[in-house]
């Protein structure tokens, strides 16, 4: 007997329970649907520098912030993270189909001036399975992810537009965290998303 | 060309779900791969040259989603490997050494191992199935088959 005739017999022993019945694929089908659109809710973070320090470091708490998306002003509760290294962690809801082109908080509610930073946000890097492929795309462009991604985090950059963008992905196709990194000049800007 | 979900699933559905389970070792996560494997051919509008590139599109889909599965906090949860093999009833003793030797290779040789010897791919193939190359291929079906011959002895033959 070849080899290939002792491995098909031994696993010859593997059957699934049962056939698969086209009604189970259907139900399946529309069952994820369902759970895509009730995930629609992103949460936003992003860390950004703040020249005022503060003394209580490690906290986090939430405060209505008053933050314009694309150009609107909208208060929203924002929730805010001391991470005491004079940034400031910054993470808000924001439904998927209203993804903002920027966003700039531009009050606190405590006094605090945050203006001096504005984080571009044209639209929020996602993973996507094509064909057995985890593409990662951000903006307008796309990087393949398949193979640095089958441990669970992939790490590496991509030029769009003639910048330089630093991601690092974490999780899996369906629950990852991607954050994304510009360096623009000696200022940078770190997004981080979750889905 | 296309073909119906149906007869794709009455020829593939055994083939794709012993690939996924050399991957997850568990038949819960095996049988959820090949559903979502078959819901994502439904879902994808995709004109395939010939039926041996649709049945290659789907190993590959199938590989790719097993090793996505073993990464969720689901797969934690199901039955261990040791209780399930226990309820397989192998033909002679041999076979269930091969089986157990085989799921005890590092993934990156199994699957290239499985595609040889239960697919009968060609290197060739096995290289498109996986987007490697064919050297990475050889190499790994190299050393995983000196790891089958170096466990099993003269239960596994010397492969040219």
């Amino acid at each position: 007997m070849t080899n290939k005739e002792k491995y098909q017999k031994a696993f010859s022993v593997l059957k699934p329970s049962g056939n698969i019945r086209m009604e189970d694929l259907n139900m399946k089908r529309f069952h994820l649907s369902k759970v895509v659109a009730a995930a629609a809710a992103a949460v936003i973070c992003f860390v950004a520098s703040n020249s005022i320090c503060y003394a209580a470091t490690g906290n986090t708490w939430v405060e209505k912030m008053v933050v314009f998306f694309n150009g609107e002003a909208v208060e929203t509760d924002v929730e805010v993270t001391d991470l005491g290294d004079g940034n400031y962690s910054y993470s808000m809801e924001v439904p998927d189909d209203e993804a903002p082109s920027e966003i700039a908080i531009v009050s606190d509610g405590s006094g605090r001036n945050v203006t001096s930073f504005a984080i571009m946000k044209e639209e929020s890097p996602y993973l996507s399975e094509e064909e057995g492929e985890v593409w990662l795309y951000y903006q307008e462009g796309k990087v393949n992810i398949t193979e640095d991604f089958a441990d669970g985090t992939a790490e590496g950059t991509m030029s769009m537009n003639g910048n330089e963008y630093q991601y690092h992905v974490s999780g899996t196709v369906e629950e990852y965290d991607i954050s994304v990194e510009r360096n623009h000049g000696d200022k940078s800007c770190n997004q981080t998303w979750e889905n | 060309m296309r073909q119906p979900v149906q007869m794709l699933i009455e020829r593939y559905q055994n083939s794709l779900f012993v690939a996924a389970f050399q991957i997850c070792k568990n038949r819960e996560d095996a049988e959820d791969v090949v559903q979502d494997t078959f819901i994502q051919y439904i879902a994808t509008k995709k004109e395939y040259e010939s039926e041996e590139h649709i049945r290659a599109w789907l190993l590959r889909v199938a590989i790719n989603k097993a090793k996505n599965v073993n990464l969720s906090f689901w797969h934690r949860n199901r039955q261990p490997l040791e209780d399930y093999i226990e309820t397989l009833t192998f033909e002679t003793k041999e076979d269930g050494e091969l089986f157990e030797t085989v799921l005890r290779l590092p993934e990156k040789y199994r699957i290239v191992i499985h595609l040889f010897y239960y697919e009968e791919y060609s290197v060739q193939e096995i290289a498109g199935v996986l987007k490697l190359s064919e050297s990475n291929v050889k190499v790994r079906l190299t050393r995983g088959r000196k790891m089958l011959k170096d466990a099993l002895k003269e239960e596994w033959e010397d492969d040219k």
